[in-house]
């Protein structure tokens, strides 16, 4: 078995004064080039479990290990300086230009400025803010999703091989989110980092992450992939989290005649052409098939397969 | 002179002047307080007399015995010379935290009133004043603390309070009346200090905390 | 006028020796002020400590507190700098601790979580972002420094309150004057030019950015 990234080993975190651990005795490996969502309700020991990756909080029992190393056993600070980290509200340095907040890690590890300087710039490309017009740009003159970009530069500056984020795009709207959304799928195609990404949007989670980790009250009650998320629901607790969200409303609004692909499927579950994709999902989730038989979408026999809803589900 | 001789002998003096200095502090506080209110209201709501906020900022600058001292020409000693110093200290801070604090009344809360049909004088007395009254009374604590100070400086010229006991220390170089009268001027500018703190926080209570 | 036109050089000497008593106070209190504020920012044990004891301490008569010093220092200037100094630290303890508390969760959370150490945390993001209020706490200190350094002729220390004094009990308006007068234009200059200052550092420091949209 290879190292993981990232391995929590039967991590429990208790905070002073209260009855229940915030969270629960977890155990978690996230691998390199793995993008690995924590979602959950507020208060389920989600981003209480990412600020105990680098240290902001202490466990109370258990272990962190990263890349095989126990983290007690790490110098903290060259810990966090190798791990990068983005939350939701940015936490840029007001006082700093744009150039010299993506440069602060770099500086704390003295890096000599020709470096920094051409290492800023690739980064603002990287993140599609033309360096000639925003390095020296102050952070209260730009707007949210261009702060966050920025935060995102930042926390890649030294090419850390792990990436926390905090509810990163949760303060923006929802157009600016997707962009800043896709840009991190292009930035892990590339890159291939471990991605620790804590959201409450299901719609996120499922867009971006390889793999879904939901909690509640400090457990971890499902950890699957988004298709395995989105049919096979572990508790009624997950598929709360699936329901009012824009993505199912959008699934009960399409049709599967409309999304099947011509071809031969006999001996599967059949569908109605007029039936919505929900059902479908649903057909999926009672059978387990993994292809649908779609009847009356003319006169070709047509199918569709499970990985065709879900990167429609995906997109939503 | 050990300080038991000193006290036997000036003790009638040390409570004399000491109740003189509260009397004192008492009449130029309640005058103080009074007119710094109704002059902050008169800056709030008259918008032409806006233009006299920097001059109070000007004046604030100016220390107290320069104030002391410019007003002797005018006032002559005693008195009557102590009361410039006493207004512009003591009513300063009043007038600017009632304007300022009447001014960040919540818009919406004045909206509101006027809405239910609140007339100006009840919208004055019944919203503005209460929801700005912690700020006035951070003011009325500043000036409090200013007049004891100023109290104890005019017995420079004449007027008898414990800072009298002070300069009676400093001229003859004698730390008995010096430490009495320090150490009961400190300790009244302490007591009405923790009072104007502890009415700040009932009234800040009351309002929920934000003005 | 005459008075000041014919003992111009005196003043002159008389207005030096205030500013010697409110600047080294003033150094004092800002050396000693800035390290107490981070310190109440630091150790939550020490902060109701240390900011109870330096607004206790404001509180003081001014009188009563020059005439304390003397049991203590005797007369001259290391009574007077040392009155001055007590009055100045509250503006500059008070808004240290206040500057550094304000700097934005995220600000803060950021930096440790990107694994700056305190000490960088505190030089590289808590004090540039509390300058601006900082300096507003070193403007009150100066501008109350140069008005009870007054006070310090009272315990001969000398300075402008020489004059000040020595007008009033010769009942002499110009002696007055001729010390009144630098005191409240130094006092008014100091406000004016510190302002100014802290306008310009809100500016370089980018504290002032307009709300753009996305």
């Amino acid at each position: 078995m290879t190292t993981a990234a990232i391995e929590f080993k039967s991590v429990t975190k208790r905070f002073p004064k209260t009855d229940h651990p915030a969270v629960d005795r977890i155990d978690l490996r996230i691998h390199r080039g793995e993008t690995v969502a924590l979602i959950g309700a507020s208060g389920c020991g989600k981003t209480t479990s990412l600020k105990m990756i680098n240290r902001l909080i202490e466990p109370t029992e258990g272990s962190i290990l990263v890349n095989g190393q126990d983290i007690r056993h790490l110098p903290l600070l060259s810990l966090r300086r190798s791990l990068g980290y983005v939350i939701q509200h940015v936490g840029l340095f007001p006082h700093m230009t744009v150039a010299a907040n993506i440069a602060v890690v770099p500086k704390l590890l003295n890096w000599d400025k020709a470096r920094i300087t051409r290492r800023v710039d690739e980064l603002l490309e990287m993140v599609h803010l033309p360096p000639a017009e925003f390095r020296d740009r102050r952070p209260l003159d730009l707007s949210g999703g261009q702060q966050q970009r920025v935060g995102v530069a930042r926390a890649l500056a030294v090419d850390p091989p792990i990436l926390l984020m905090d509810e990163p795009f949760g303060a923006l709207d929802p157009i600016t989110r997707t962009s800043l959304q896709n840009e991190i799928l292009d930035i892990q195609r590339k890159l291939r980092k471990a991605i620790v990404i804590v959201t409450h949007d299901m719609e996120e989670a499922v867009r971006l992450a390889d793999r879904i980790v939901v909690m509640q009250a400090g457990g971890i009650v499902m950890d699957a992939s988004p298709s395995d998320i989105l049919l096979k629901p572990a508790t009624p607790f997950v598929a709360s989290l699936l329901g009012d969200s824009r993505m199912i409303k959008l699934l009960q609004t399409l049709k599967v005649g409309d999304h099947a692909t011509a071809g031969n499927c006999g001996g599967a579950p059949e569908l109605p052409a007029s039936a919505s994709l929900h059902d479908a999902l649903n057909l999926f989730l009672e059978t387990g098939a993994d292809t649908i038989a779609v009847r009356g979408g003319g006169a070709m026999a047509a199918c569709l397969r499970r990985d065709q809803l879900f990167s429609i589900a995906g997109e939503a | 002179m050990s300080f038991q001789q000193y006290f036997d002998i000036f003790g009638d003096q040390i409570i004399r002047l000491t109740i003189r200095h509260i009397l004192l502090f008492l009449i130029a506080f309640a005058a103080a307080a009074l007119l710094g209110v109704v002059m902050g209201i008169a800056i709030y709501r008259v918008r032409v007399l806006r233009f006299l906020l920097p001059i109070v900022n000007i004046l604030q600058t100016v220390p107290e015995i320069v104030l002391l001292a410019l007003a002797i020409p005018f006032l002559g000693i005693g008195y009557t010379g102590a009361l410039v110093p006493l207004l512009v200290k003591g009513i300063l801070p009043v007038l600017q935290n009632t304007a300022g604090g009447l001014q960040s009344v919540r818009p919406e809360l004045k909206e509101a009133a006027t809405g239910i049909g609140m007339s100006k004088a009840q919208l004055l007395f019944r919203v503005e004043l209460p929801s700005a009254l912690p700020i006035i009374l951070a003011g009325m604590r500043i000036s409090a603390i200013m007049l004891v100070s100023v109290i104890t400086l005019t017995a420079y010229i004449g007027v008898e309070s414990l800072g009298t006991l002070i300069l009676q220390g400093i001229s003859r170089m004698d730390s008995n009346p010096l430490i009495v009268g320090s150490g009961l001027s400190a300790l009244l500018a302490v007591l009405v200090n923790q009072i104007m703190i502890f009415l700040e926080r009932r009234a800040l209570r009351r309002t929920g905390g934000r003005p | 006028m005459d008075y000041i036109v014919a003992n111009f050089d005196r003043i002159l000497g008389i207005t030096q020796r205030h500013l010697e008593i409110c600047g080294l106070s003033l150094l004092f209190a800002i050396g000693l002020g800035i390290p107490l504020g981070i310190i109440a920012t630091r150790i939550q044990l020490l902060q109701p400590l240390i900011l109870g004891g330096v607004a206790l301490i404001y509180t003081v008569p001014t009188l009563a507190m020059f005439g304390l010093m003397i049991p203590f220092f005797g007369l001259g200037l290391v009574p007077a700098v040392t009155a001055v100094t007590l009055y100045s630290l509250l503006p500059v303890v008070q808004n240290t601790y206040t500057g550094i508390i304000n700097v934005p969760p995220p600000a803060r959370e950021a930096a440790l979580g990107l694994g700056m150490s305190s000490t960088q945390l505190l030089w590289r993001v808590e004090l540039p972002l509390s300058l601006v209020v900082l300096s507003g706490g070193i403007r009150l200190a100066v501008v109350n420094a140069i008005g009870i350094g007054t006070l310090a002729s009272l315990i001969g220390a000398g300075g402008l309150g020489d004059l000040i004094f020595r007008g009033i009990s010769t009942v002499s308006p110009t002696v007055v004057l001729a010390g009144s007068i630098p005191v409240v234009l130094m006092a008014l200059a100091a406000d004016f030019g510190l302002k100014l200052l802290e306008r310009t550092m809100t500016r370089r420091l980018g504290l002032t950015g307009a709300e753009a949209g996305n």
